[in-house]
């Protein structure tokens, strides 16, 4: 009997961890966030936070716009600024080039529209989420047009971007934003 | 008391009585022959010892021997690769000994995960290397012992880099965003950093290969599992009556040089070309070999002292490892070293077996920046781009620098300057209990602690020219805990001696913890401080310092059954259940089954008169098992730190949340599933002279996580990680052993394996995550201009590594390239042209070809081969360095003045035209041992060897080296990334006290 009591106490001490809970350490899991008013009130700003990105090299709107309009040469020095043609391309509007230009300028921008768009979605549940929807998803139908030409974008993202930025504004000003929140 | 007494008094009579014996018992000399069983042939070199002493001697060339010992003794007879014999005196003054061949290797023990077997009983896809049989010679990592030794089991890294690990692929093993290495269990838990271990201190390495067989380990093992069992002389101890020991003492120093260097130009040729096109060229007054200046001679020394010692129940071994590499590329270094206890212990009539096992490893790194494409501090590229006109110093002995051209950099000062190091620390403690309860019904209960600690330091003065941001310092943390909890229960019973059963039945949790901290900054304001004091950084930002720390947890059941009948026919059934913490919500666990036979032709009456067939045995498996490696935190929302951005309203830097990696949570997301056939055949010919085992297999691996890309709306997230991927895979293995020559003067044991897997990927997504293709393996390079320079391609109906490239179609008149168009045409427009499949980086077949000679008595030659076949690099060094527009500015390849002669007059595209073909042989490992006849009481063995490693490649590749690494999704591309490989020579010594 003694051998059985052994037998079972270990079948039972050997089977019986199972716990699958892990403990989030360093992320804050969707039910706690936000924490605070401060928190709360960020939520919004990465909406704003790739904007500068647009107008720098990184997205190449600039230099798509200064090369090949003239307003920027770059004469080859030694081994630089040839880069395999590009720039030459670029300012005789020859070649596909543009278009890849084109296209990598309409994907930077169509990000930062949709991460616009997302986080409305996420933050704006209420009567005024409707209304932001309905005006983001309309001007989704924008993304074909910037694939085709990516300066009239840059002057409709500046224009929707200033819109969303007075909206939320208006919004903020009837202190509604933190009632939502 | 009376009772108390009677045992003592026994023993001190019996003390006594046998101190009496053995001092009046006389010694007396023995004189006699061992022969050959077989053919009466005598063996020289044969040892004899006398049983439970030092005292002993070897047979001459007659196969004579003579030695002086007590009249009971026992002679202890044996010699390589013949069964030992023990031989009674018996006050006999000639002996003849025959003995007996060891007839087959199909009795070794192999390891097969919670338990162990004979190979003969063996039914899955297992391959057992035991210490013999592994690589020797210099090994920058005890992975490398494997390479080239077990068929199917791809052992690869690109480069000879000491602090750069190896690549393991067993079958074809493959994931798009989960890790594909295979489980590593070392001495019975799981999930332990191999290179933690001296590969001195290995024993044997199991390979399972096929999911019958790791199904044991469910959703760990489907992308293989490698066992390592280290070294103690249990076995040893648990045959002899007294106790045994063992002190030995193992000594390598090599010295390593770069195998091969590419063709640069010289100062003159560069001056040359300069002059016969009116060119300007800069002279700075130099001459300088470049590849020359940031390659050196390593020198690599590896010492390991281990004891061990062993009765009948009990047993004890401690080793310490110390390896030094000094690498080949200037600034890099490896310093490790290893420290191993294990004891073991019986109690209670031997029924309870308690063992204890304590590692701790340090090692220290340096690293020298290289790779990461055209990086401004790539040593590697910047020294191939640098114009031998340039100087390494100026006059006063500083760094010379210029800037000729856009992040330009002295390669030498980058890896003087640049501190880059990191010092690891790992602790691996095991305590097992085992404990018969009824005779058959063993429990045991293994608990395991492993910690991994890497800090790393990394500085960049700001006085360095290389570096842009005023000076840069960092340091960071990082640190690994594995807890885990075994249990196991094990019934063995015989019926009639007929009907052999095996039950095993356990349960196993596991919880790992990472944690880590990061501190960087710029504008590093003391070049003397470097990374020590942090304080000294001007520009820390929010982001400068991070931290994470995760956890994940896993509970498994499993059992297994195994059942023979008259080891004749064979069954053996796998079930796991595995949970982990990082499956999705509805699928929080899973069942991974697995069925194999195997039936053993040779016991059959049909066969058991055969002269040619020994052994014979069919296998057949089928099972499941899982990849719980996939991403973790992408089944639920959370939010993390995402930066800064500037308030619009306050314009003040402020701190936002965002959804971690903008996923969406996936409930449905599960472990990646492996499903797989495997069929085997071993056999043995002629005496045994020739065994080997044949393997197929099929292996279709689906459920494969890929990142979905979602509509955003109605999603609200645009990322989602899935399963909805399937690669299969089908291959055949052949292991092939033989004694082409078996004899006194020569004996040649080789072994061949040849491995060949046909992949193919089945899909990358379904109805609902729609994906056609991805583009992969993306390559950079001065002069590539756009988005488009990716060379392979995921899609259904080819496999991973498939290059998909514009077909080069030769040079226009002016010097353009051309390429095929859709349309049968041809076009200068790169972006114009039709990309084909036009290669694959997966080989066709790998060959290795071991080989160990042993001479007389006192030679033993190893020569190890390695082939691999069929298979294509993208040689993005040679597009970029074999292009003559940066002339005479930058340094270029000779073929560069080639391609000028011919008219190139083009940037660099990416085409077909830089794909060539790796197929390689290497000759991996040669080396000559001598093993001294010593009659020291004090020495029991002693080798001295020399080896060469890398000793030639046999390849049309024109790169460095033609070997690259199969891991990950991605390679197969050359792109001034590879560390040179070293043909190393070294010297070494194993003593046996």
């Amino acid at each position: 009997m003694k051998k059985v009591y052994i037998l079972f106490s270990i079948i039972i001490i050997m089977f019986s961890c199972t716990n699958l809970d892990e403990i989030v350490y360093d992320k804050i899991p969707e039910s706690y966030f936000p924490e605070n008013e401060t928190q709360a009130a960020l939520r919004v700003i990465p909406a704003y936070q790739k904007l500068s990105e647009l107008i720098d090299d990184s997205g190449w709107w600039f230099w798509a716009q200064e090369v090949s309009s003239d307003e920027i040469v770059f004469p080859v020095r030694l081994t630089d600024w040839d880069d395999g043609g590009k720039w030459r391309v670029l300012y005789q509007h020859a070649g596909t080039i543009i278009l890849m230009l084109l296209t990598i300028c309409g994907e930077d921008y169509m990000k930062e529209f949709l991460n616009a768009i997302k986080l409305l979605m996420n933050y704006y549940h209420l009567k005024e989420m409707r209304i932001l929807k309905w005006f983001f998803q309309n001007c989704g139908h924008y993304g074909l047009f910037i694939i085709i030409c990516c300066w009239t974008i840059m002057v409709i993202s500046h224009w929707l971007l200033h819109f969303l930025m007075h909206l939320i504004n208006l919004l903020k000003k009837k202190e509604r934003l933190l009632q939502i929140i | 008391m009376k009772k108390i007494y009677n045992p003592l008094i026994k023993i001190l009579i019996f003390s006594i009585l046998f101190i009496f014996i053995s001092n009046f018992s006389n010694a007396q000399i023995v004189k006699g022959v061992v022969n050959d069983a077989n053919d009466g042939s005598p063996l020289i070199g044969a040892s004899v010892i006398e049983k439970g002493t030092s005292n002993g001697t070897m047979t001459d060339i007659d196969g004579n021997f003579s030695i002086e010992v007590e009249n009971n003794a026992v002679l202890v007879v044996s010699y390589i690769g013949y069964t030992p014999q023990d031989v009674p005196v018996n006050n006999q003054t000639y002996i003849t000994v025959n003995l007996q061949m060891e007839s087959t290797s199909l009795d070794e023990v192999i390891v097969i995960g919670y338990g162990a077997q004979k190979k003969s009983d063996k039914t899955g896809a297992v391959v057992a290397l035991k210490s013999d049989e592994l690589k020797i010679g210099r090994l920058s990592d005890p992975i490398e012992a494997m390479q080239g030794r077990a068929a199917g089991v791809l052992v690869s890294k690109q480069g000879g880099d000491p602090n750069a690990g190896f690549s393991v692929n067993i079958r074809g093993a493959s994931s798009f965003v989960s890790g594909a290495g295979p489980l590593y269990v070392v001495d019975g838990v799981p999930g332990v950093d191999p290179t933690t271990i001296a590969s001195e201190d290995i024993e044997s390495i199991n390979v399972l290969k096929d999911a019958s067989s790791t199904a044991i380990y469910g959703a760990k093992g489907s992308n293989g599992v490698i066992i390592i069992t280290t070294k103690n002389n249990a076995a040893e101890g648990k045959n002899s009556d007294h106790k045994v020991s063992d002190v030995s003492l193992s000594s390598i120093v090599s010295f390593d040089n770069v195998a091969k260097k590419l063709k640069f130009l010289s100062g003159d040729q560069i001056k040359q070309f300069a002059a016969d096109n009116n060119l300007n060229v800069i002279d700075n007054g130099g001459n300088v070999d470049w590849q020359d200046e940031i390659y050196r001679s390593g020198l690599t020394q590896s010492h390991t002292l281990a004891f061990s010692g062993a009765d009948k129940n009990s047993y004890y071994r401690a080793s310490l490892n110390y390896n030094d590499i000094t690498g080949v590329l200037i600034g890099s270094s490896k310093q490790r070293s290893i420290g191993r206890l294990q004891f073991s212990q019986k109690a209670i009539d031997n029924r309870l077996t308690l063992t204890a096992l304590l590692s701790g490893t340090i090692e220290k790194n340096e690293y020298v920046n290289y790779g990461g494409g055209i990086n401004p501090t790539n040593i590697i590229y910047q020294a191939f781009r640098r114009n031998p006109l340039d100087p390494v110093y100026n006059d006063d002995g500083t760094f010379f620098e210029t800037d000729k051209s856009f992040q330009y950099y002295n390669p030498v000062a980058i890896a003087e300057q640049i501190e880059n190091n990191r010092e690891a620390k790992r602790l691996l403690g095991n305590f097992k209990v085992d404990f018969e309860i009824l005779k058959g019904l063993i429990a045991s209960v293994s608990a395991s602690y492993a910690r991994d600690d890497d800090e790393g330091f990394y500085f960049h003065p700001r006085a360095a020219a290389s570096n842009l941001t005023n000076g840069y310092a960092k340091r960071n943390y990082n640190n690994h805990e594995l807890s885990l909890i075994e249990s196991t229960i094990t019934y063995t019973k015989s019926f009639n001696d007929k009907h052999n059963l095996t039950l095993l039945g356990g349960h196993s949790y596991q919880k790992d913890l990472y944690d880590g901290l990061t501190a960087e900054g710029k504008n590093a304001l003391s070049d003397y401080l470097k990374a020590n004091n942090l304080g000294s950084l001007l520009d820390v930002v929010p982001g400068s310092i991070s931290s994470y720390k995760n956890e994940f947890l896993q509970a498994s059941f499993f059992g297994r059954f195994q059942y023979d009948f008259m080891k004749k026919y064979y069954l053996t059934g796998t079930v796991r259940r595995d949970g982990s913490s990082k499956f999705g919500a509805d699928h929080k666990w899973g069942t991974f089954p697995s069925l194999s036979v195997g039936w053993n032709l040779d016991q059959e009456s049909f066969f058991q008169n055969s002269d040619v067939i020994n052994t014979l045995k069919l296998r057949f498996g089928f099972g499941y098992s899982g990849n719980s490696n996939i991403p973790a935190y992408v089944n639920n929302v959370y939010y993390v730190p995402a930066g800064t951005a500037i308030n619009p309203e306050t314009g003040e830097v402020v701190l936002s949340f965002e959804n971690d990696n903008d996923v969406s949570p996936n409930p449905d997301l599960r472990w990646e599933s492996n499903r797989e056939l495997n069929l085997g055949v071993d056999f043995g010919l002629f005496n045994n002279k020739i065994s080997g085992t044949v393997e197929v297999y099929q292996k279709t691996i689906f459920d494969l996580i890929y990142k979905y890309e979602l509509p955003v709306p109605p999603n609200k997230n645009r990322y989602i990680y899935a399963n909805a991927g399937e690669v299969s895979n089908k291959g055949i293995e052949v292991t092939l052993m033989g004694y082409p020559v078996s004899g006194k003067k020569l004996n040649w044991k080789t072994i061949l394996t040849f491995a060949a897997n046909r992949q193919k990927t089945n899909a990358i997504g379904n109805e609902t995550y729609e994906l056609d293709e991805v583009k992969l393996l993306y390559v950079e390079g001065r002069g590539l201009v756009g988005g488009e320079n990716w060379t392979q391609i995921l899609k259904p109906g080819v496999s991973l590594g498939t290059f998909y490239l514009p077909e080069y179609a030769g040079l226009s008149d002016d010097g353009k390239f051309l390429f095929y168009t859709a349309a049968g045409g041809v076009t200068r427009d790169v972006t114009l042209a039709e990309r084909r499949i036009v290669g694959n980086a997966q080989p066709d077949f790998t060959i290795g070809w071991i080989n160990n000679f042993d001479i007389g008595k006192n030679f033993d030659v190893n020569l190890a081969f390695r082939a691999v076949v069929g298979f294509d690099i993208f040689n993005v060094t040679n597009m970029v360095f074999s292009n003559p527009s940066d002339l005479p500015t930058l340094n270029v390849l000779e073929e560069a003045l080639d391609e000028f002669d011919k008219g190139l007059n083009s940037a660099p595209i990416v085409s077909s035209y830089y794909l060539e073909d790796g197929t390689f042989l290497k000759l991996d490992n040669a080396s000559i041992g001598y093993n001294f006849d010593i009659g020291s009481k004090y020495i029991k063995k002693l080798r001295v060897f020399v080896s060469g490693s890398n000793l030639f490649t046999l390849t049309g590749y024109k790169g460095l080296d033609p070997e690259i690494s199969y891991g990950g999704i991605e390679f197969g591309r050359d792109q001034y990334d590879v560390y040179p490989k070293t043909r190393t020579y070294s010297v070494g010594l194993n003593a046996n006290f």
